[in-house]
């Protein structure tokens, strides 16, 4: 009887040494999510990049899943990327959402040889001025549910 | 009859067991530390392949009166043809600076970077932008069958503000974000990146924070290939420094020839167990547009004073804000 603390003691003992290190924080279960948003005017900020930030979570390591508006407005959540360009989904909670629409009005020629489309690095001008770029004052707050659902399920922004 | 033996006899088996044993462990002790000397050779050359770097940095300065750009992106050039638009990489700046005037030479500015003209410039690799601790193979192939010759070191153009905006650093004041603009604002690092050749550059006075508290150019090795801490992984980073929402490969990081424009980096910051960008580590977490190294932890970095500073991978990424920005007001605490 007295064997089974001391194994126990033991394996904490054990979790303890292999747990020293620089660790991860475990990551959580996702489900695929999507949403949309959309301009007061009906139209589309395609490109525009979705982030949530937890609601109760401000830490530096914490999850952050991310978005790309396409051309019907929807954005499709990743927070682990994989080995495709797929999107994963986000973990079920309520998150605060910074939006930035960075995408140049104007396109230009593609060369093939820069490895992908053109683009003047990071991030030129935000389209929409910085309003919803912090998500702490931005706004918006959406809740993903354990079925993928956003809710609300449109976004509705001010250009 | 017992001198003869004595004389003749040799050594037992044990004894031969024991010598080599003791060589064993000799050579054993040895090799590690072996390695060691190697990887603190290579460490001493990439630093000093930065210094030179930064006294070319210089040199260029006090002929022109500025910084070369990060990068010249010369952007709105008619759409059409990808041959309308005109970019150039720090590196090409600064060829004539680091005893490269061969490859000056046959390097036009009045050509794209990566069009005919250039080709044969391109595909020069150049051991002042390499650090021998890296091992990529020193060569990207495009698609159109051409070589273009890597760099293990890239300009910083600054930080991504929504570092700031999603809590990760501290707000250090506006982002400046013009329409179209490159300025970061507060968030500015040591270069700029240029639309036009015209366009001004860094000068001594715009980096108000003191050239020895700023970095300029850092560490970024082992590109094309995409690495999360020291293991290769066959994941699909977003190119967070490039706007139209283009994704890397599988595995893969673009901006790894020292003549691509896209060399340039920002910082995002990093969270390695997640493999997403915005997170708390800034140096060796990846090599997708940060600062990586292979030296163990962590990365050598110029800054713009002209000296070469190794910086630990621990540090938190507040802490390298403040030496990326240029004029935000905020000294870094010392390492």
């Amino acid at each position: 009887m007295t064997t089974r603390p001391t194994l126990a003691a033991l394996a904490t003992a054990l979790a303890v040494v292999v747990g020293c290190g620089p660790t991860d924080s475990p990551r959580q279960a996702v489900v695929p999510a999507q949403g949309k948003v959309k301009l007061k005017d009906g139209k589309v900020p395609e490109g525009a990049e979705v982030t949530l930030l937890p609601a109760n979570d401000d830490s530096p390591d914490g999850v952050k899943p991310r978005g790309r508006v396409g051309k019907d407005g929807t954005f499709r959540l990743t927070t682990y990327p994989g080995a495709s360009a797929e999107p994963d989904g986000a973990p079920p909670g309520e998150y605060r959402v910074a939006i930035r629409w960075t995408t140049r009005k104007r396109a230009s020629a593609v060369d093939p040889d820069e490895g992908g489309p053109p683009g003047p690095p990071s991030l030129a001008g935000d389209r929409f001025g910085e309003k919803y770029s912090n998500p702490k004052s931005s706004g918006l707050r959406v809740t993903v549910a354990a079925d993928g659902s956003l809710s609300p399920s449109v976004l509705v922004l001010v250009n | 009859m017992t001198t003869a033996v004595r004389t003749r006899r040799g050594f037992t088996l044990i004894e031969l067991l024991v010598v080599i044993a003791i060589i064993a462990i000799l050579i054993g002790l040895l090799l590690p530390a072996v390695q060691k000397v190697r990887e603190a050779a290579a460490r001493s050359t990439c630093q000093n392949n930065l210094k030179q770097l930064g006294l070319a940095l210089h040199n260029y300065e006090g002929s022109r009166g500025q910084f070369p750009p990060a990068a010249k992106w010369d952007f709105d050039a008619p759409a059409g043809s990808p041959t309308n638009y005109n970019r150039h990489s720090m590196f090409a700046y600064i060829l004539p600076e680091i005893e490269q005037g061969t490859v000056a030479n046959i390097y036009t500015f009045d050509s794209q970077w990566s069009t005919a003209p250039n080709r044969a410039a391109i595909a020069t690799p150049i051991k002042t932008f390499q650090c021998p601790s890296a091992t990529n193979p020193r060569f990207t192939t495009t698609s159109a069958g051409y070589q273009r010759a890597t760099s293990d070191y890239a300009p910083l153009a600054g930080l991504n503000p929504q570092l700031a905006n999603l809590g990760v650093i501290q707000p250090r004041g506006t982002s400046g974000y013009t329409e179209g603009g490159f300025g970061l604002g507060a968030y500015q690092g040591f270069f700029v990146n240029v639309w036009k050749d015209r366009d001004p550059t860094t000068r001594h006075g715009d980096v108000r924070d003191g050239l020895s508290n700023t970095i300029a150019v850092v560490e970024c090795a082992e590109r094309p290939k995409l690495f999360v801490r020291d293991k290769e992984i066959a994941v699909a980073l977003e190119d967070l420094d490039n706007p139209d929402n283009s994704t890397n490969g599988s595995g893969q990081v673009t901006g790894a020839p020292w003549s691509q424009p896209r060399i340039q980096i920002v910082i995002d910051g990093f969270t390695p167990g997640a493999n997403t960008f915005f997170g708390p580590r800034v140096i060796n977490a990846t090599n997708a547009s940060e600062v990586w190294s292979r030296h163990t932890g962590g990365a050598n970095l110029l800054y713009g004073d002209g000296s070469v500073r190794f910086l630990r991978d621990s540090i938190t990424a507040d802490d390298f804000a403040s030496l990326v920005t240029r004029g935000a007001g905020d000294i870094a605490r010392n390492d």
